[in-house]
């Protein structure tokens, strides 16, 4: 069941940097659209404007010139309705498991004590850390700290999650997993998702649309349907459908020849 | 629970099972090298004194100091300088903290009050205590008052820099964060600034704590009746040098026992910052 809220739209979004004898132009009259309870993948060559992108639409800062509204109403500022995970954990180090996530329902009010913390145990329960609720942050794994960070945002039921490439950095195998707990959070309750990553392979297998961007100044190159059955599973990876869309992707990414990586400079 | 939680979850239990067995060795084998340094260091300072090494020739033995120690011991006003210079400590350290960390914090939160207040502060924070004495014997109404100021600049500084440095160091990503998830400047202040900043005033504390020790002599010299600093300088002034001695060492053990107090309530305070 798709949520009626939820519906992002960044249109004509400029974003120019103060630098050495001149202005840096990041996002150039960048334009894209979000359907509510929707996963978006952007992907595009590292260095290009993708977390500039998210830190204006997270309210972090402000766009140049251009208008980003959520739902009709234009962004001021950060907000819990629109939360980042980072790729470095961001955890409050003095605060249990429990109170980390437990923190942004208490800080705003919604919800007495006891119903916050039993709903952040239900949620610890799903991200399978049951039982590390009065650990602290830096006694748990890399993998762990990060699911605890998903909690962290998932109960303050933000209409939109931006996910700053949560899971760069981690092995392998941490690194499916946490695809799976993300995957069944987002299949079991949609909400608006975009989800920054540089893995190809990640960004098919988890999206219902993919964003491949261009070099800086960053607008968006291509947007391709990812048409392949929710829950994702897998064994989906190794599919037919899977290799169209991931070579559609590749060539989008690269180019044909690869002209977009040999200009870059 | 998970393979991955499982597998962390059993290397955990079997990582800090064997920490705790080598850690009751190890404290062992620390005590004993400590008591050993102790001992040495006296036997040293005997056979020193004994053959005369040019240094130590004016210095009473261990012997002796034990002898005048002895006769301290007896004496129920030891006991009574021992109360005092801890209630004058207390009472100047206590001021530090109950004026430095909420000033620190203050000054490391926003950065105009911080422009405005750090020039005067760093041009005060190098006039050691000391040097204070004349000035605050004038100012303030009672010997006793003029003790407790100067013991007070000694940990106030200290503090202050700390705290100051503490609130500074916190990463912005925890702000973002808190802020992110709805919460309001009271609420950073509170459950973000107030606890990052707490292992730097922790070391403040701990540092400020030993520095009021230090000034101690001076400033009981101000009021010339009594404390452990006094007991020294009286023993100075009466020529009794073991005696000396023995004031110059209770200081010493004061200190000690006030810097181990100091830790232990800083570390349990922040058991997020402890190792297993």
């Amino acid at each position: 069941m798709k949520p009626a809220l939820g519906r992002l739209a960044v249109s004509r979004v400029s974003k120019a940097f103060e630098d050495r004898g001149g202005a840096a132009l990041v996002l150039d009259h960048c334009s894209l659209e979000l359907e509510p309870g929707t996963l978006t993948v952007m992907v595009g060559p590292s260095g290009c404007g993708k977390t500039t992108l998210i830190n204006l639409i997270a309210g972090y800062e402000r766009p140049t010139s251009g208008e980003i509204l959520l739902d009709g109403r234009p962004v001021n500022g950060p907000g819990a309705d629109r939360l980042v995970v980072f790729q470095e954990t961001a955890l409050f180090p003095w605060m249990s498991v429990l109170d980390n996530i437990a923190f942004g329902p208490l800080a705003r009010g919604t919800g007495a004590r006891t119903e916050v913390l039993e709903r952040a145990r239900t949620l610890l329960g799903k991200v399978g850390l049951r039982g590390f609720a009065d650990r602290y942050p830096r006694q748990l794994s890399g993998g762990m700290q990060r699911r605890v960070e998903l909690a962290r945002a998932i109960i303050n039921e933000p209409t939109l999650m931006l996910m700053d490439e949560p899971f760069r950095g981690l092995d392998a195998m941490t690194r499916e997993l946490m695809q799976e707990h993300y995957l069944r959070l987002f299949e079991e309750r949609p909400r608006t998702n975009l989800f920054v990553t540089s893995e190809l392979k990640e960004a098919v297998f988890l999206g219902d649309r993919l964003l491949v961007m261009t070099q800086k100044p960053t607008r968006v190159l291509r947007a391709i349907d990812i048409d392949l059955p929710r829950p994702r599973e897998f064994h989906m990876l190794t599919s037919a459908r899977f290799r169209e869309i991931y070579e559609e992707a590749l060539v989008a990414l690269h180019g044909d020849g690869g002209p977009t990586l040999v200009r870059s400079s | 629970m998970n393979a991955d939680a499982i597998g962390s979850a059993i290397g955990r239990r079997t990582r800090s099972a064997s920490a705790r067995t080598s850690w009751a060795t190890l404290t062992n084998v620390h005590a004993l090298r400590g008591v050993a340094g102790v001992v040495g260091f006296i036997v040293l300072w005997q056979l020193g004194v004994l053959f005369h090494v040019p240094v130590l020739a004016k210095v009473p033995t261990p012997v002796d100091v034990a002898g005048a120690g002895w006769h301290v011991l007896h004496d129920p006003r030891y006991y009574v300088d021992w109360l005092i210079s801890f209630k004058r400590v207390f009472i100047g350290f206590v001021l530090a903290q109950v004026i430095g960390v909420p000033l620190g914090l203050f000054m490391g939160w926003k950065a105009a009050f911080r422009y405005l207040t750090f020039p005067v502060l760093e041009v005060l924070r190098p006039i050691p205590p000391l040097a204070w004495v004349p000035l605050s014997i004038l100012f303030w109404p009672t010997p006793e008052s003029s003790i407790v100021f100067v013991l007070f600049l000694g940990a106030f500084f200290t503090v202050l820099i700390n705290t100051v440095a503490g609130v500074r160091a916190i990463d912005e990503r925890y702000v973002r964060a808190a802020i992110s998830l709805g919460a309001t400047p009271a609420t950073v202040f509170r459950r973000i600034i107030l606890p990052g900043a707490l292992p730097a005033i922790g070391t403040g504390m701990a540092i400020g704590i030993g520095i009021t020790w230090e000034v101690l002599v001076a400033a009981e010299i101000i009021a010339g009746r009594n404390g452990l600093g006094y007991l020294t300088w009286e023993a100075y002034v009466a020529g009794a040098v073991p005696t000396i001695i023995v004031g110059m060492v209770s200081i010493g053990i004061a200190g000690y026992l006030s810097s181990l107090l100091i830790r232990s309530v800083v570390a349990r305070a922040m058991p997020w910052t402890r190792r297993t």
